[in-house]
């Protein structure tokens, strides 16, 4: 009786039309703060879940011009410009192999007898640090007679959909290509030697068949010896390959580059800067609806003031008088939660169902860190408002 | 609380006048169990003084001590808890809550320790029993200084502090709460200290002291 009779006396002044937009401009804040949050973390999701050569890796070579009779060559100081910048954490040197090869594939499969095709071949090497293959399979030492290789993905795709189709010839999954082995004969230097070569995997970044590193210079020394050794193309690792400064030393240089990785770059680079901004948005929403907040309970606090310093002289404590503003603060901040937190859910809801729409799946893993931001923010916001009530009940009570 | 002991001191807003009574810029100390009544004109500090003793004004020169403490060094909420066990004050404009009836004002005392029937027989005494369940806003002056009688007497108190506490009332209504209040300090074996602008004839038994 007495507790209630406490209670209204210092909340009695509430006008609760503006708290409710109080709590709903918040709430739609804070809502946004979340979307931004979900969206920027799953954008990054999305441009990181990549293939093999992980998405940070572009490969450049020198401009073909009418002056060229042979292909241009990276010399050892444009490696180490390259180096230097910023954005480029590693430089890998592409080597060609200078020896004659050629593949034949036996067909046991699907009832052919016989060769299926034979094909000279050209491979290159990266050193190994630039291919993220999980596959034991993907080494060689000397004396081995079985060499891993790495094959373009488009390649596969072209056999399968162009070649074989027209030619009445049998289609190749790609699992089980990785099953079959095939000769290799390698010659030159006057000598020639049989290999079995197998799948170790597919790429979509390099475009060109990849053997070991080590097995490249064995070969290279063994049928060509003394050739040229500089790059004709180079593999770069980047924080980011379309930064400006990549891009101007790219052109300055006249080195080509495949367009649609920096494109890709480009669009990451804008989708998260547009998301950031929207978190960044909200966060602002959120601050300024706060402010509108912690003046509500100080302009609640005030209205009551004649209530606070006759309860403070009828002897009740300042500490006493906090609590039924903090609660009522408390109840309006977790109401404000909820309201972002089912705003959120319901458009999230609506977000799947758009992009399902157009046959685009989001990875969806960014809504914990949505709600961590939104828990961080009603924390910090708990904390403000105990702090500004303390003040403002501690400053009317004498 | 056996001493209420003033040293030197003198209000801020009155630090230009030279005192001259015998309270302001004085060494008096207030014992328990005694009753005193400070007299003196407007704008000498009459409430001022109640306020300090109260806790709720520390713009003062000098220093005041309960027994050995002194009152600057008392948490604002330590000194709540001091007005609720131990000073009543009735103040001057009352502290009332308009909005509240007379009984539930009277029990918005952090600590009772008179119960409902005693009230009602106070109320009665003082003559306004039949307001008793009225809101305090819709009373004249008269019965809502009569309603901040009571509230400052059924709470436990060492010290009660009066300002001004017969403004209001005409003679008969006056004696009646005097003879109620001096009733009750006795049996609690408090002191009172009261104020008063102008004649101290009510004040039977209490040692007169001017500003």
């Amino acid at each position: 009786m007495k507790k209630a009779l406490f209670q209204k006396l210092l909340l009695s002044k509430n006008r609760p039309w503006q708290l409710r937009l109080a709590i709903l401009g918040s709430g739609i804040g804070l809502c946004i703060m979340m979307l931004g949050v979900q969206l920027w973390v799953d954008v990054r999701t999305i441009m990181q879940d990549k293939e093999m050569l992980g998405r940070d890796f572009v490969v450049i070579s020198k401009k073909i011009t009418m002056l060229n009779t042979m292909a241009p060559r990276f010399s050892e100081s444009e490696i180490q410009d390259l180096l230097n910048l910023n954005s480029i954490d590693d430089v890998g040197k592409f080597t060609p192999s200078r020896f004659k090869a050629s593949m034949t594939m036996n067909a046991q499969l699907g009832g052919f007898g016989g060769q299926l095709f034979k094909s000279d071949l050209f491979f290159e090497a990266v050193p190994d640090r630039f291919i993220d293959i999980e596959n034991s399979a993907w080494k060689w030492k000397p004396g081995d007679k079985n060499i891993p290789v790495i094959v373009p993905s488009e390649f596969i795709k072209q056999y399968n959909h162009a070649f074989a189709s027209w030619q009445n010839m049998p289609v190749i999954p790609e699992n089980l290509l990785k099953s079959i082995a095939f000769e290799l004969e390698i010659s030159g230097n006057e000598k020639t030697d049989q290999f079995k070569g197998s799948i170790a995997g597919f790429s979509n970044r390099i475009q060109a068949i990849l053997v070991p590193e080590n097995f490249m210079q064995y070969a290279n020394n063994r049928y060509a010896p003394g050739g040229e050794n500089a790059p004709t193309r180079l593999i770069l690792h980047a924080d980011n390959p379309a930064a400006p400064e990549v891009l101007n030393h790219l052109k300055e240089n006249d080195f080509e580059t495949a367009e649609e990785k920096i494109k890709e770059g480009k669009t990451r680079l804008l989708l998260e800067v547009v998301m950031l901004m929207v978190a960044l948005l909200g966060a602002f929403i959120v601050a300024l609806s706060m402010m509108g907040f912690l003046q509500y309970n100080q302009l609640l606090a005030y209205r009551s003031a004649y209530e606070i310093q006759t309860l403070h002289r009828l002897g009740y404590s300042q500490k006493a008088m906090i609590i039924p503003y903090f609660r009522f603060a408390a109840r309006n901040l977790i109401i404000t939660l909820l309201t972002a937190i089912i705003l959120f859910a319901l458009f999230e809801i609506g977000i799947i169902g758009l992009f399902s729409q157009s046959g685009f799946s989001l990875p969806l893993t960014g809504w914990p860190w949505s709600l961590a931001c939104a828990v961080v923010a009603g924390l910090l916001m708990g904390w403000l408002s105990y702090r500004s009530i303390k003040n403002q009940v501690g400053r009317l009570a004498n | 609380m056996q001493l209420i002991h003033f040293f030197n001191i003198i209000p801020e807003p009155l630090s230009d006048s030279p005192g001259g009574g015998r309270i302001w810029r004085q060494n008096r100390v207030f014992f328990t169990g005694k009753n005193y009544v400070v007299q003196a004109g407007s704008g000498r500090g009459k409430t001022t003084l109640v306020n300090i003793i109260g806790g709720t004004r520390n713009d003062y020169r000098g220093d005041a001590f309960f027994d050995e403490t002194n009152l600057r060094e008392i948490a604002p909420d330590d000194f709540a808890e001091i007005r609720a066990m131990k000073i009543s004050i009735m103040h001057q404009d009352l502290r009332l809550f308009s909005e509240l009836t007379a009984r539930q004002n009277i029990e918005m005392n952090p600590q009772n320790d008179k119960d409902a029937l005693f009230i009602e027989k106070l109320a009665d005494r003082l003559g306004i029993l039949p307001q008793l369940d009225k809101p305090c806003g819709r009373m004249s002056l008269g019965q809502q200084q009569r309603v901040a009688l009571i509230r400052a007497l059924v709470r436990p108190f060492e010290w009660l502090l009066l300002d001004e506490p017969f403004s209001h009332l005409d003679a008969i209504n006056a004696k009646i709460a005097m003879e109620i209040i001096a009733e009750i300090a006795k049996e609690r074996e408090a002191g009172i200290i009261a104020t008063s602008l102008g004649s101290t004839n009510m004040f039977n038994d209490f040692e007169m002291l001017e500003l």
